[in-house]
């Protein structure tokens, strides 16, 4: 395989774009400049800063260049300071538990089942052989309620637990604009502070932590029965 | 077993086959008293649990769920436990964000001969359900709708990428593109304020390559359908990161 790849400015948030330019029925053109880029559509001007119109990832973004390329061009971006919590994780933490379950409700009756999700996920290499597909063992019916899709969404989540690098692509194809990145963040917080600050995807030698062990364990403590 | 409404709670124990299973075995020879909340369920080793059916059966309306296994050295399989922990931990701090108490979750270690500790861990975890109540369930609240604050600021400037070496990036492509199969970037889509994954054969198609805030796809993900296939891909950092993650497990 060969890498080629360009250091990145940045990405639009395009549900957000979309969201703002409102109904249109053609996009004419789109012009660029350094700080953002001017959408024509029907003739009318919309102009959208990167700075306020860039995905959630993008601002916490470490890794503008790419961490293994075999042709790497331009100059390195520079980044200051580490990256705190993501947003969509940051809404989730500022609830209590009863308010999450009550968002996750809300927002699982929004879901369509379309598995966008999954299908946009560079990380879900299962493909045709997905367990949420599977008949035997029968992890999940065809009913549509919000605890079969959480339950899916939950499937999805684990089996990237260690794994998922944060790309956003999930929440990205979400139709309906579900935060469900924050599944997949809370569990990254948790890897990261379980096995010393591991962050997926920065080292191909490395073994993912679920896929290896200690026997004694620095970060985890197993509870006593006092 | 119905549950004996106002007196009971639904717990469900995943127990290991060599370990806690006799463990609970042996309680039972020694009459060991025990409140009655815990339905068992016998798995051949700790390793053997799927974190998702723990999840499943709190969604489904269980209070609380116990997994028991061998100590960790212990394991009849040598590293099962050891696997399970790693697993059953990060499982216990993915719980809250999902609004699940993760006091109603725990694993703990119960050997064969230590009925004592079995008796013990069934009475203190039952008490801790017990003080918590039944478990909320998904479908009970009115469904509350928030949106996420995205008025950030960026740990680096954004901006459009315009100035990027695309000209030089597409003749390295060219370069390759001999002894490569398919080279995965992005194209232009439907408008100019969008675009479509693309897949470079020839040099024409190389010409067809964009640079900009739109590539909003991750190439990465048509990876896996190139094994064993010599192919190239344009990525931006985040992708790059992908591929690692897809190198560090073939």
């Amino acid at each position: 395989m060969t890498i080629f790849a360009l250091p990145c400015e940045g990405t639009l948030d395009m549900a957000r774009v979309n969201q703002d330019l409102g109904r249109y029925t053609k996009i004419d053109g789109v012009t660029y400049d350094e700080a953002g880029v001017t959408i024509t559509a029907d003739g009318k001007d919309h102009r959208f800063c990167m700075t306020d119109y860039a995905q959630g990832k993008c601002y916490g973004c470490t890794t503008p260049s790419a961490v293994l390329a075999d042709t790497l061009l331009g100059q390195p971006v520079k980044v200051d300071g580490a990256a705190g919590t993501p947003p969509e994780l940051a809404l989730l933490d500022s609830m209590s538990l009863d308010e999450r379950l009550a968002f996750w409700r809300g927002q699982m009756d929004r879901c369509l089942r379309c598995y966008a999700c999954r299908n946009a996920c560079p990380m879900c290499v299962c493909r045709d052989y997905c367990v949420s597909d599977s008949r035997d063992p029968h992890w999940m019916t065809q009913e549509d309620s919000a605890k079969e899709k959480l339950f899916f969404q939950t499937i999805h989540a684990m089996h990237l637990a260690g794994r998922c690098t944060g790309c956003g692509e999930c929440q990205r194809a979400c139709p309906v604009g579900i935060p469900i990145m924050a599944l997949r963040q809370q569990i990254a917080r948790a890897v990261a502070q379980l096995f010393d600050g591991y962050q997926p995807g920065l080292n191909p030698d490395e073994v993912p932590p679920l896929l290896g062990y200690e026997v004694v364990e620095k970060n985890i403590h197993e509870r006593d029965w006092k | 077993m119905p549950v004996l409404n106002g007196k009971e709670l639904r717990i469900v124990g995943f127990l290991c086959n060599w370990c806690s299973y006799g463990g609970a075995d042996t309680a039972g020879v020694a009459r060991a008293t025990q409140p009655t909340d815990l339905r068992v369920i016998r798995v051949p080793c700790s390793g053997r649990i799927d974190p998702l059916f723990i999840v499943k059966a709190l969604l489904n309306g269980a209070d609380g769920v116990l997994v028991s296994g061998c100590h960790p050295r212990d394991c009849h399989y040598a590293a099962g436990n050891f696997y399970a922990r790693r697993r059953l931990e990060v499982l216990k701090q993915f719980l809250p964000v999902l609004g699940i108490d993760e006091r109603r979750f725990e694993y703990t270690w119960v050997s064969a001969s230590e009925g004592q500790r079995w008796q013990q861990v069934v009475t203190v975890f039952t008490d801790r359900i017990h003080k918590l109540g039944p478990a909320p369930q998904l479908d009970d609240p009115e469904p509350l709708l928030k949106i996420a604050d995205m008025a950030l600021t960026s740990l680096r400037s954004l901006g459009t990428g315009q100035k990027a070496a695309l000209a030089e990036l597409k003749e390295a492509i060219k370069a390759k593109l001999p002894e490569l199969d398919c080279v995965i970037g992005w194209q232009q889509g439907y408008d100019a304020a969008h675009t479509v994954p693309l897949f470079m054969k020839t040099p024409e198609d190389v010409d067809k390559l964009v640079w900009g805030p739109f590539n909003v796809n991750n190439p990465a993900v048509y990876l896996p359908t190139f094994k064993g296939k010599k192919v190239g891909i344009v990525v931006k950092g985040c992708d790059s990161r992908s591929v690692v993650e897809l190198l560090q497990e073939t």
